[in-house]
C-alpha cells in the first residue's frame, strides 16, 4: 500500500514539473510563431513522445523501477497533453481549415510515433 | 494485457477533453472566471491529467504486435470522441450558463 503511495507522489511531483514544462514551452514557441497554428502543442507531444520511449526502453532493460511512475507517467504524461490537442483541432475546424486540422492531426500522430520510436531506439 | 484494448488512457483523454471544453468556455466567453483558472484548471488539470505520449506508445504498440488497424482506428476514434467530447463540454456549458439571468 505504501509502495502505491510513494509511486503516487513520484507521479505528482514529475507532473507537476512536466506540465510546468508545457506551459514553459507553448509560450515560448508562441512568442516564435503566430497563433494561427498549435506548435507549441505539437513541440510538447513529440519532445514527450520520445521521451516516454526513451524512459520504457531504458526502465527495461533495467534502469530502476521508480523511473517510471518519475518521468514516464509523470513528466511524459504532463508534458504531453491531449486536451489541448482537442481543443487546437476544434478551433482549426471552427475556422472551417479542414487541410489544417487533418494536417494536425494525423501530423501529429505520425510525428508522435516517429519520436516515440526514436526515443526507444536512443535508450537501447 | 497485449490483447487489452487501451482503455484507461482513452478514459483520461476523453473526460479531459470534456472538462478543456467546460473550461474554455467558462474562461472565455462566460463573465470571466480568476485569470488563474485558465492556468491551473485549463493547462495544468486537463492538460496534466490527459497524455498524448501514452496514445503514442500504445498505438506503436498495436502497431509492432501487428494489429494495425486497431493501431490506426486507436488513434481515430481518441481524436474523433475527443474532439466531441470538447464540443460537447462546450455546448452543455453554455446552455447551462444561458439559463442563468
Amino acid at each position: 500500500m505504501s509502495e502505491l503511495w510513494l509511486n503516487g507522489l513520484l507521479v505528482a511531483l514529475g507532473g507537476a514539473t512536466g506540465a510546468s514544462l508545457r506551459f514553459l514551452i507553448d509560450g515560448w514557441v508562441r512568442q516564435l510563431v503566430a497563433d494561427r497554428f498549435p506548435l507549441g502543442t505539437v513541440v510538447v507531444n513529440v519532445v514527450g513522445s520520445a521521451a516516454l520511449g526513451l524512459v520504457l526502453r531504458v526502465v527495461d532493460a533495467g534502469a530502476p523501477a521508480w523511473i517510471m511512475p518519475l518521468v514516464g507517467t509523470g513528466v511524459c504524461g504532463a508534458l504531453t497533453t491531449f486536451s489541448t490537442f482537442s481543443y487546437d483541432t476544434v478551433l482549426l475546424l471552427e475556422r472551417r481549415a479542414w487541410v489544417g486540422a487533418l494536417s494536425y492531426a494525423l501530423g501529429s500522430l505520425l510525428l508522435g510515433v516517429f519520436a516515440f520510436w526514436v526515443g526507444a531506439v536512443l535508450g537501447a | 494485457m497485449p490483447d487489452a484494448l487501451p482503455w484507461g488512457t482513452f478514459g483520461v483523454n476523453v473526460v479531459g477533453s470534456v472538462a478543456l471544453g467546460v473550461i474554455m468556455v467558462l474562461v472565455l466567453e462566460v463573465r470571466p472566471l480568476s485569470r488563474l483558472a485558465r492556468p491551473f484548471w485549463g493547462v495544468g488539470v486537463c492538460g496534466g491529467f490527459t497524455t498524448f505520449s501514452a496514445l503514442q506508445f500504445e498505438v506503436y504498440e498495436l502497431y509492432s504486435l501487428g494489429r494495425v488497424g486497431v493501431a490506426l482506428g486507436y488513434f481515430v476514434a481518441s481524436v474523433t470522441v475527443g474532439v466531441l467530447a470538447l464540443v460537447l463540454g462546450m455546448v452543455v456549458t453554455r446552455g447551462v450558463v444561458g439559463e442563468r439571468p
